[in-house]
């Protein structure tokens, strides 16, 4: 064949060649392209969202009190193996099910150690049950946390591939809580909607700081696209995900540790409803702590909707400190102002005032103006408030507001939800003659307790009314976004002197008035006493419930900490309803335990024992420290010879009779590794003295009291 | 075998397009040729090298992701299950229920210095 026929031919059957392509690619893109569309779109998913981790909350050093974790629904698809059936389904062979999940098998041990809930032979029937039906979704660990499925993930059975296995999973972001979700100020820090809401919002803040403070916890997700590189479905970030700030709390864990348990003691003894509590940094405004629990059975209380902040009730007689403050600031009575509440024990009589029928709970008969505060009589504040004010209400009115604690002072920053206090006006319907009287002493005006406790807190703290904040910063990345400081709201709610008065009055009451049963001989006590009844079904009524309540600070002399405790109770009453003795104990155990904790004493409050001059035991120890604190003690006249230790690095020194921190820094500053044992002062060591240190080697110490 | 003929003819005739253009895979073709032959080679061999460094970097990266994604669960979980651990009221109930004969200070230190 010529060159011209060979070639034509080759050419020829190149044409064909590429016909044939042309002919199978219009083929596959008309008839097949759907079919091949949707395999690269499962291979190659675009606009993936690329999940940020949430901002952090902590406490006021930096205990974490919510963080973000993801948790896990565990499936098992029992039509997973590595050979398709005819169908193109593939399945788990009957062996290996019957090997791991007979009742005693790995699989079934692995899953009761993992969710104890079931025993072995309970997951082992549920195992079988789920693959003799072929289930292809069958659930068996609901909410399961990372750390726990990292475990199961190295348990037999299921440390197999996915496709050996079948195990599959759901994963979601789950905000963790260290301290659990019933105590230690949870409502007050929040949730994050865990599925969806009906506004389609996922991991958005539910509540409390997680609200309030979302757009900054939140972050922002970043965009990507998922291929399959190397067998593997692997993200191609386009743009990075922006991971939350985190959010630093003036909560101390400590504080709110023990205002929990106090609190809840108190309302489970008296079977309360429920009862809500805060603490304030005096000087700061700062809140430490902030419980509001419900009881929901004769032996738990749980954390309940901020009632501190979102409830408005009448304060009853915590409100006669501020009618004592106003009459006192305009000059109307004095302390000493004589009242004769008519009410005796020989002759018990209420006051008529304008037809409502004021009472005492107990008779008080004549009495001072500061006296009045002290026994908390309704009578007395009501007479003395009606006589300065009845021809002129506003000017009572006037006086409640330069004192400034009525005014709205946006807390929904902080919380959600807060309310303000209602004020009253004199050119409202519902103000009548009876409503000077009945607000003198605490009924009428709604007012969240925090407001109240906010109202005490500047009692203490010189007159200056502090803004109440529990979130300090926020900050990323170490950086600061948000600082706040304390706030002066107002610099004087009072003269110096009618604040002097109220001071006393605050004292008094613990010490022989109303609250004396909280009387401590440990902490100094001052604070206010209230019983209010609870406004229900269009009236109130003894039958309706009381809000009993304490407010005060402590300790007296230097206030450092300000607190308000209410409780709510129901009939049937332990005893008749008393802020001191129901509300009170759980205000002066939290003052015992902070005061011991969180305050210290100089030496000038310690007075030396001038009758026993002897040397006190003193620990081996550093001989500088030892004679300052025998000058400070004035105890240096005494005979105190103190001998020498050895500071030759390269021997052992004769640590006994030495305490614990002083043995281990002499010892440990010659190289040598130190395993205590025991309490008190050392008693005996291992490695005897004058022998040579060798750096590194282990010597035991035991300490004994 | 008349068509086969012709069209041979008008592939090889000098006029035809098989005759203008030139030869391809021949030696003169080749070695005219050879710079641009050899950028073309030069730029596949990159390619194909850079992608798979891409892919094995990308590939990397996401292991190195899933591991840092991991210390960081991890240390959370750790982290707050210390945390919670550490609550004074459990501890409190631990000290009470073993024989440690330690109480809670119920007066507050004094500062010496």
């Amino acid at each position: 064949m010529s060159f011209g026929k060979r070639f034509a031919v080759v050419l020829g059957l190149i044409l064909l060649y590429i016909c044939c392509i042309a002919f199978q690619s219009f083929r596959t893109i008309v008839s097949d392209g759907d079919k091949y569309r949707a395999l690269v779109g499962k291979l190659n998913r675009e606009n993936q969202v690329i999940p940020q981790v949430r901002g952090f909350i902590f406490s006021d050093n930096d205990e974490m009190l919510a963080g973000s974790l993801p948790e896990y629904d565990i499936y098992l698809d029992f039509r997973s193996t590595t050979r398709p059936n005819e169908k193109g389904e593939i399945n788990i062979p009957a062996d290996t099910i019957n090997k791991y999940f007979s009742p005693s098998g790995e699989g079934s041990m692995a899953l009761a150690k993992i969710a104890p809930q079931r025993t072995a032979a309970q997951w082992s029937a549920l195992i079988q049950e789920g693959y003799t039906k072929r289930n292809g979704h069958l659930l068996i660990i609901r909410a399961l946390s990372y750390t726990g499925y990292k475990e199961l993930r190295q348990m037999p059975y299921f440390n197999k591939q996915r496709y050996r296995n079948g195990l599959t999973r759901d994963e979601r972001a789950h905000r963790y809580r260290p301290f659990g979700d019933t105590r230690m100020a949870a409502r007050t820090i929040g949730s994050v909607y865990a599925r969806k809401d009906t506004a389609g919002r996922i991991g958005s803040g539910r509540g409390g700081i997680e609200l309030a403070y979302d757009s900054l916890l939140r972050g922002v997700p970043g965009r990507g696209y998922r291929q399959s590189i190397r067998r593997r479905m692997i993200d191609i970030i386009e743009s990075e995900p922006v991971n939350g700030a985190n959010v630093h709390t003036t909560l101390n864990v400590e504080m709110q540790d023990i205002l929990d348990r106090a609190l809840g003691k108190r309302i489970l003894e008296l079977h309360a409803d429920g009862g809500w509590a805060a603490v304030m940094d005096v000087h700061t405004g700062q809140i430490k702590a902030i419980s509001n629990l419900h009881r929901t059975g004769d032996s738990a209380v749980v954390e309940d909707y901020n009632h501190l902040v979102e409830d408005l009730y009448d304060p009853g007689s915590t409100f006669k400190t501020v009618s004592y403050m106003v009459l006192l600031d305009n000059d109307k009575i004095t302390p000493e102002t004589i009242v004769n509440t008519g009410n005796t024990a020989q002759n018990p009589s209420d006051w008529n005032c304008h037809g409502k029928h004021i009472k005492d709970d107990h008779p008080v008969g004549t009495v001072t103006a500061d006296e009045a505060i002290v026994q908390s009589s309704n009578i007395a504040v009501a007479k003395l408030t009606c006589q300065a004010y009845e021809s002129n209400p506003d000017a009572y009115l006037a006086g409640i507001e330069k004192i400034g604690m009525m005014n709205d002072l946006a807390l929904n920053c902080d919380f959600p939800g807060a309310q303000a206090p209602r004020k009253r006006s004199t050119k409202e319907k519902t103000w009548s003659k009876v409503s000077l009287g009945q607000i003198s002493y605490g009924y009428e005006n709604r007012i969240p307790g925090l407001y109240m406790l906010n109202f005490y807190n500047a009692i203490a703290n010189g007159g200056k009314l502090m803004r109440p904040y529990i979130v300090r910063e926020v900050e990323k990345d170490g950086k600061v976004l948000y600082e706040r400081e304390p706030e002066v709201v107002n610099k004087n709610i009072c003269s110096p002197k009618t604040l002097e008065a109220v001071r006393h009055a605050l004292r008094g009451v613990v010490e022989h008035g109303t609250a004396k049963s909280i009387n401590s001989k440990r902490v100094t006590i001052a604070g206010k006493t209230g019983t209010a009844q609870r406004y229900a079904n269009g009236n109130y009524d003894y039958g309706n419930g009381h809000y009993v309540s304490f407010a005060g600070f402590f300790p007296f002399e230097d206030p450092q900490y300000s607190m308000i405790v209410v409780i709510d109770v129901r009939p049937p009453y332990p005893g008749r309803p008393g802020g001191g003795y129901m509300a009170g104990p759980v205000f002066r155990q939290f003052a015992e335990e902070i005061y011991a904790l969180h305050c210290e004493k100089s030496l000038h409050d310690v007075t030396p024992d001038t009758l026993h001059r002897r040397l006190p035991e003193v620990k081996r120890g550093p001989q500088e420290d030892t004679e300052y604190l025998l000058s400070k003690l004035r105890l240096d006249s005494l005979n105190f010879k103190p001998t020498e230790l050895d500071g030759v690095k390269e021997i052992i020194p004769n640590v006994v009779g030495m305490g614990a921190e002083d043995a281990l820094y002499a010892l440990e500053t010659r190289g040598l590794r130190v395993q205590m044992s025991g309490m008190g002062r050392v008693v005996r060591q291992s490695l005897t003295a004058g022998s040579p240190a060798v750096k590194g080697s282990s010597i035991e110490l035991t300490l004994k009291n | 075998m008349a068509f086969l003929d012709k069209f041979s003819q008008a592939l090889t005739s000098e006029d035809s397009f098989a005759g203008k253009t030139p030869s391809l895979l021949t030696r003169d073709f080749i070695i005219k040729h050879a710079a641009k032959l050899g950028i073309i080679i030069v730029a596949a061999w990159l390619y194909i090298g850079l992608r798979y460094n891409c892919e094995a970097s990308l590939y990397h990266l996401n292991q190195l992701k899933e591991e840092l994604n991991d210390v960081r669960y991890t240390t959370i979980a750790r982290w707050g299950e210390l945390t919670g651990k550490n609550k004074p009221d459990i501890i409190r109930r631990k000290v009470l229920q073993s024989d440690i004969t330690l109480e809670a200070a119920d007066e507050p230190p004094i500062r010496v210095k």
